[in-house]
């Protein structure tokens, strides 16, 4: 009896500070334009980018195991859709977000279904998915007139507007706002994902792909509604850079190193965990400004070098990512302490 | 269109095509006997592109010898790269492998990026030789590229095949465990393999100064045309990769006369997709030796 009190006590102080936590977090990042400039709220801005990029990339691929390198496929398909819309039909960018979402959904959906259907798995789906994104900007850059070919397409400012998504470099906290609220609804999204049964049975594919296909999951199922969300979700953010930057061409959006700024921060932080994107976020960011600072602008190239190296070392000694050492330590903590308790 | 333009086109892929199967079989070679996939292939091939490079400007000695230095340089930095770091991923998961191959080609193509950060040519008095062929002409750097990578690969089929070494890699390809008990020291496997590997890529790189542009980011073009040759002829057929690498060459010469623009890669992208749904395990029969693991 004694024993389960103190077990129960210990959850809920675990679960109490989780919350202070993310209250403290969120009271910080809501207020942040408010006190700190045009330019650290970019710098976040940038930083919640990535994050909430990375955690669609998460549902997917944190979650289920397989690795995607060609997120900037749906990416672009995103900013494309959107743009199109706007410029051609002068559709708002924020139906053009979801229309965009539904279109690179149902690529998504296809390239997940033909890949996993036919036991495209592994290194081959990693090398499929590069292929798929290198497709789509050679498709971009030949396709000239849909797409603008290598101009790209420049969203012109037309002055203030909500409904067309479209504020000015003077109102950053706009967007910042906006992008804090995607990300908020995406770990959401990723968090409802996690706790409910497609989350159990994604992790048992991580986990076992044949013993999960033995217990009679239907992998290919949970694997294309995984795949058809964190493509919807990448969509959007796409659209929000064609917004936020109002420039982009085809060796931006579609580029191996989108995708690889996608995974990085995952990566980082710990796949499959739902603050890992925003850990590896963090620390990623950070260390980019410091590289901005530090740096002189003719090393270039010298930033990248440190991020293959801390990648290089990540595999090596901590291949679960910041979140998933951390996790192992408290844990470790608290056996310890929980041993120490019961010896006496 | 000419019959002499697509003659010509066929011609020029299947040179294009020897020096993908140099570059397909270092990869497939890695695959086989090792099982891991080299990411940063690409990345050693631009390593052998400025070795070679930097080798025939400073020296003034033709490039050719220096592609010799390009593969020996590589082949001692594999096997370090495979000793210290890569040895100890050989039984991780293969989401690590992939990443620690996408680090190790961060480090190398931005290392370069960071010291060259230019398109650079190199320029050799034979340069632009051409063969005549009816109404076009064929350049002789090509065909001395293609022979360099035949003569190379080649030679690694006969190393494979005859030399003690070779049977030994062979073994390790077929059952890594057997090979164990058998006697073989496993580890200096590796590390040849790997070496290997990785020269072959350098090689590639080397034959393909006089005529292609040298830049940093050079390696990221080849490494997905050698990875659809190495799906062509399956991963760890040495043979397979020869012969896929003149279907692709001969394939992106003949698309280039159909694709305007310039994106003839859009061919290779289609025919890689097509070929992992539907033949992942290569267009040919293994004769028996190598197995895909």
């Amino acid at each position: 009896m004694t024993k389960g009190k103190e077990l129960f006590s210990h959850r809920i102080n675990n679960n109490i500070c989780k919350v202070v936590l993310l209250i403290v977090l969120l009271l910080v990042f809501i207020l942040l334009p408010r006190f700190g400039g045009n330019f650290l709220t970019h710098v976040v801005l940038e930083m919640f980018f990535l994050a909430f990029l990375g955690q669609a990339w998460n549902i997917f691929s944190g979650y289920c195991g397989e690795l995607s390198f060609g997120h900037a496929t749906f990416f672009g398909v995103g900013a494309y859709t959107s743009s199109i819309l706007l410029m051609r039909y002068g559709i708002s960018p924020w139906i053009g977000m979801l229309v965009g979402g539904c279109f690179s959904a149902l690529l998504g959906i296809g390239i997940a279904y033909i890949s996993l259907r036919y036991n495209v798995k592994g290194v081959f789906f990693a090398l499929a998915t590069l292929a798929c994104a290198e497709l789509m900007r050679l498709l971009s850059l030949t396709l000239k007139s849909l797409t603008n070919g290598a101009e790209g397409i420049l969203i012109p400012f037309k002055g203030e507007n909500f409904a067309m998504f479209s504020f000015g470099v003077n109102k950053k906290y706009i967007y910042y706002y906006i992008i804090l609220g995607m990300f908020i609804l995406c770990s959401l999204v990723a968090y409802k994902v996690k706790k409910s049964r497609l989350g159990y049975h994604l992790s048992a594919i991580k986990g076992n792909y044949d013993a999960a296909k033995m217990l009679g999951i239907n992998t290919l199922k949970c694997q294309i509604i995984a795949m058809g969300i964190s493509t919807f979700l990448t969509a959007m953010g796409g659209t929000f850079y064609a917004q936020y930057y109002q420039h982009f061409e085809p060796d931006v959006l579609f580029s191996a190193n989108r995708s690889f700024e996608i995974i990085f921060p995952v990566i980082l932080g710990g796949g499959g965990y739902i603050a890992g994107p925003l850990v590896g976020a963090i620390i990623l960011q950070g260390f980019e400004i410091i590289t901005r600072e530090l740096i002189p602008s003719f090393m270039y190239g010298v930033p990248k070098i440190v991020y293959g190296l801390i990648l290089v070392i990540m595999m090596m000694f901590i291949p679960g990512g910041v979140v998933s050492s951390v996790y192992k330590r408290v844990s470790n903590i608290r056996l310890k302490r929980k041993e120490a308790q019961e010896g006496r | 269109m000419s019959g002499d333009v697509v003659l010509v086109a066929l011609i020029n892929g299947i040179l294009n095509g020897g020096v993908y199967s140099l570059t397909a079989t270092g990869l497939t070679l890695v695959f086989g006997v090792m099982g891991i996939s080299n990411f940063a292939h690409g990345s050693f091939l631009m390593i052998g592109m400025y070795i070679t490079y930097w080798f025939a400007k400073l020296s003034g000695i033709d490039p050719y010898i220096g592609c010799v230095v390009a593969i020996v340089t590589t082949f001692c930095l594999g096997w370090f790269l495979q000793k210290y770091i890569v040895e100890r991923m050989m039984y991780f998961t293969h989401y690590n492998q992939m990443l620690l191959f996408m680090g190790l080609s961060i480090i190398l193509d931005n290392t370069a990026l960071f010291l060259w950060p230019d398109y650079r040519q190199l320029k050799v008095w034979y340069q632009h030789l051409l063969i005549p062929f009816g109404s076009t002409s064929i350049e002789l750097v090509r065909v001395f590229a293609f022979l360099i990578a035949i003569v190379i690969t080649f030679g690694l089929y006969f190393f494979l095949q005859r030399t003690n070494l070779g049977k030994a890699m062979r073994a390790t390809a077929q059952n890594t465990y057997a090979a164990k008990v058998v006697g073989i020291n496993i580890r200096k496997i590796n590390c040849v393999t790997f070496a290997v590997g990785v020269a072959c890529a350098a090689g590639a790189g080397g034959v393909l100064t006089p005529f292609f542009p040298i830049y940093p980011s050079v390696g990221s073009l080849f490494l997905l045309t050698a990875y659809v040759v190495t799906c062509i002829g399956g991963m760890g057929n040495l043979m397979g990769a020869m012969a896929g690498g003149l279907i692709v060459g001969v394939g992106e010469s003949l698309g280039a006369l159909i694709i305007p623009g310039g994106q003839k890669a859009i061919v290779i992208y289609v025919l890689f997709l097509l070929l992992l749904v539907f033949k992942p395990k290569g267009l040919f029969k293994f004769a028996g030796y190598w197995h895909a693991h």
